[in-house]
């Protein structure tokens, strides 16, 4: 078996009450109680004018939690998203249920699931892979899945960013989400001096509890958001310990992940 | 200079597109040059154009313990696993592998959104609620893999990959990674994607849709005629290099525009190069190459460019989206299935409905089906975000 392990040498968490690092960090650390403070307009300033203008709270979540993060000019992406960007999807079927059908193009173009990786290739400058995907309510655990694989097969320093905002009014009966929330870790096959720990990943059938939020406060972002069931290993990663966490999967499965502090 | 894969063997596969329900519809059009588009509407449009319509899948009836999913991508979907004898060679890879060690990569990029589409047109007027839905197991991006995965009765590992029109091209390199790193023994890879108002009203409003017949690297080319297809592949380590391989992927990002292609190709360039450096084989190599060839007139100048820049201008090649239609998210499957029937027939299929061939772009495309033994094929998969994904099968 191939050995699994690979350095973490960045993690970013965006949620209301954690849109600073410094907030995000005493929270993820246990030393302050998570408060929903509501997120700002978060303008992203890595794009030009132009093409910032044309973002929506989706890219723009998807961007803030990056911003914090010190990568390569080589990484690759992987961008998961649950549900991508439904104020999109309701903009657009209002559109649709009108006479006209009048569809904005900007709208449109906005609407594919990639659509923050492709800003985030302009914004960066960066021409290599990314990947954008979606496994409903495990979206998490399978991008941890396809960044560890990236770093592990293609040899790269990969970035994970995981989002999910909330939902808007029409469809909040039908997808439900409480906190909108942004995850973001770099990980590298080398250990670097920026390290804050290692993992190692496998998927696993048999059934154990998912590991809770340490900061009990925060389980609230945990279980009101899909993206929010990571939350249990950025708190790990953050308090430097070493321990097991495990994340739900699909097809009852799980995600055991052993988090060594380096 | 990255390193070779080890090359993974196609052991199975099903195709549904506008030109039938199983692949031996695609090689007959293959072999005799005729196209699946027609002149048709979808229900709720109100403009004119040739769309690759899949009529069959009207009379799907999902399983009764998995109606939640019920919507006409997951109907899609199931067309074509009940096709091409698919399901029985799933059942013996499970047999082989166990149901938890097969992987699930499908692309899709609009899921079942004709399902909330409906569900604004048909809302309440009286109370403004929109009609009942279950969103996760239809609009929701990863609904098919749900479901594919309840149908097969498998545990395993699996994502929806979802990057516009490179989708279920880059479900191969997922896949490849999943296997490599251990987390699955063998995996099934697809895409499936189906008509909706989003993309036919989107690429409409882009000004991105031929009213006639699309015309990939015709001269008088107007856009692009949208199309539906779901196809399937089962993927196996390979011991004997027997049968067609996937030997090679490259992926790469444009960091140009939205929705714009790299004038020069310069995105693609880099996903064809990166693929023949991992398939360990060189451009002049390559015998054919199943263009993306969307039939806009920037997209074919760019991927004209890009072709060019890696093969120089004597590369066999053709787009046939003129058959089945752009089938978006699931282009990279019904493309990479073409060029398996292609290997394996012996064929390479024409380029149709082509009038007047535009001698502006560097690169020429094969206007009649040809018989020829080839070795290794390309398929070019690029989508909107900037988002490119060539592929190498070989036999």
């Amino acid at each position: 078996m191939l050995n699994r392990k690979v350095y973490v040498n960045g993690v970013s968490v965006v949620a209301p009450g954690m849109e600073e690092p410094n907030e995000s960090q005493r929270v993820l650390n246990g030393d302050a109680d998570w408060s929903p403070i509501e997120l700002s307009r978060m303008i992203p300033s890595a794009l030009p004018a132009n093409e910032a203008r044309r973002t929506t709270t989706v890219i723009r979540l998807a961007l803030k939690v990056i911003e914090s993060i010190e990568y390569g000019p080589n990484i690759s992406v992987v961008f998961a998203s649950s549900e991508g960007d439904l104020d999109i999807t309701d903009k657009i079927c209002k559109a649709l249920a009108t006479e006209e059908k009048m569809v904005s193009p900007t709208l449109f173009h906005n609407s594919v699931h990639n659509a923050p990786a492709g800003y985030f290739s302009i914004a960066a400058d960066m021409k290599t892979p990314s990947i954008s995907l979606s496994a409903g309510d495990n979206t998490f655990s399978a991008g941890l899945i396809e960044a560890v694989t990236q770093v592990l097969i293609e040899d790269n320093d990969v970035l994970l960013v995981a989002y999910d905002n909330v939902t808007p009014e029409d469809l909040d009966d039908f997808r439900h989400f409480d906190y909108p929330i942004g995850i973001a870790l770099l990980l590298s096959t080398t250990k670097q001096s920026n390290t804050i720990g290692s993992i190692d990943i496998s998927v696993e059938s048999e059934k154990v509890n998912v590991t809770q939020c340490f900061n009990n406060s925060l389980e609230a972002v945990r279980v009101g958001n899909p993206i929010g069931l990571g939350l249990p290993l950025i708190e790990a990663l953050v308090r430097r310990v070493d321990t097991r966490i495990t994340l739900p999967y699909l097809n009852q499965n799980q995600i055991l992940v052993k988090v060594n502090y380096v | 200079m990255r390193k070779t894969i080890n090359p993974l063997k196609i052991s199975a596969s099903t195709l549904v597109n506008a030109l039938g329900v199983g692949k031996a519809h695609t090689i007959d059009a293959m072999t005799n040059s005729h196209s699946g588009l027609r002149n048709s509407k979808y229900p709720g449009m109100n403009f004119s154009t040739f769309l690759g319509l899949v009529d069959e899948v009207e009379n799907v009836d999902l399983e009764d313990k998995l109606t939640r999913f019920d919507c006409r991508n997951n109907k899609l979907a199931k067309l074509a696993l009940d096709t091409d004898n698919f399901r029985e060679e799933v059942d013996e890879a499970i047999v082989k592998y166990g149901k938890s060690r097969i992987g699930m990569f499908l692309g899709t990029s609009t899921s079942g959104i004709a399902e909330t589409e409906n569900a604004y047109i048909d809302r309440d007027k009286r109370t403004g609620k929109l009609s009942d839905m279950n969103m996760l197991c239809t609009d929701n991006t990863g609904s098919v893999q749900r479901y594919v995965c309840r149908s097969l009765g498998l545990t395993g590992v699996s994502m929806v990959i979802s990057t516009a029109c490179s989708s279920s091209a880059k479900v191969f390199a997922s896949a490849y990674r999943s296997i490599e790193a251990g987390f699955c023994d063998a995996a099934i890879v697809g895409g499936v994607d189906s008509l909706c108002l989003t993309t036919l009203y989107g690429f409409n409003s882009l000004q991105l849709i031929s009213e006639d017949i699309c015309q990939p690297w015709d001269k008088e080319r107007k856009g692009i005629n949208i199309g539906e297809a779901a196809g399937f592949m089962l993927l196996e380590k390979s011991s004997d290099k027997i049968g067609v391989h996937l030997t090679g992927y490259g992926e790469s990002s444009d960091a140009y525009h939205i929705s714009s292609p790299h004038p020069e190709g310069a995105g693609g360039k880099m996903a064809m190069e990166c693929a023949l450096s991992a398939a360990g084989i060189h451009a002049s190599d390559i015998d054919y190459v199943n263009l993306h060839g969307t039939a806009t007139p920037s997209n074919d100048y760019s991927e004209s460019r890009g072709l060019y820049s890696v093969f120089g201008s004597e590369i066999i090649c053709s787009s046939t989206k003129g058959m089945t239609g752009h089938t978006l998210g699931a282009a990279g499957i019904n493309e990479a299935i073409i060029c398996t029937l292609a290997l394996e027939n012996s064929i390479i299929p024409a380029n149709v409905n082509l009038k007047n061939i535009d001698d502006q772009l560097p690169i020429q495309v094969v206007t009649k089906s040809m018989k020829k033994t080839l070795n290794h094929v390309m398929s070019n998969s690029f989508g909107f975000g900037g988002s490119n994904c060539s592929l190498i099968f070989s036999c």
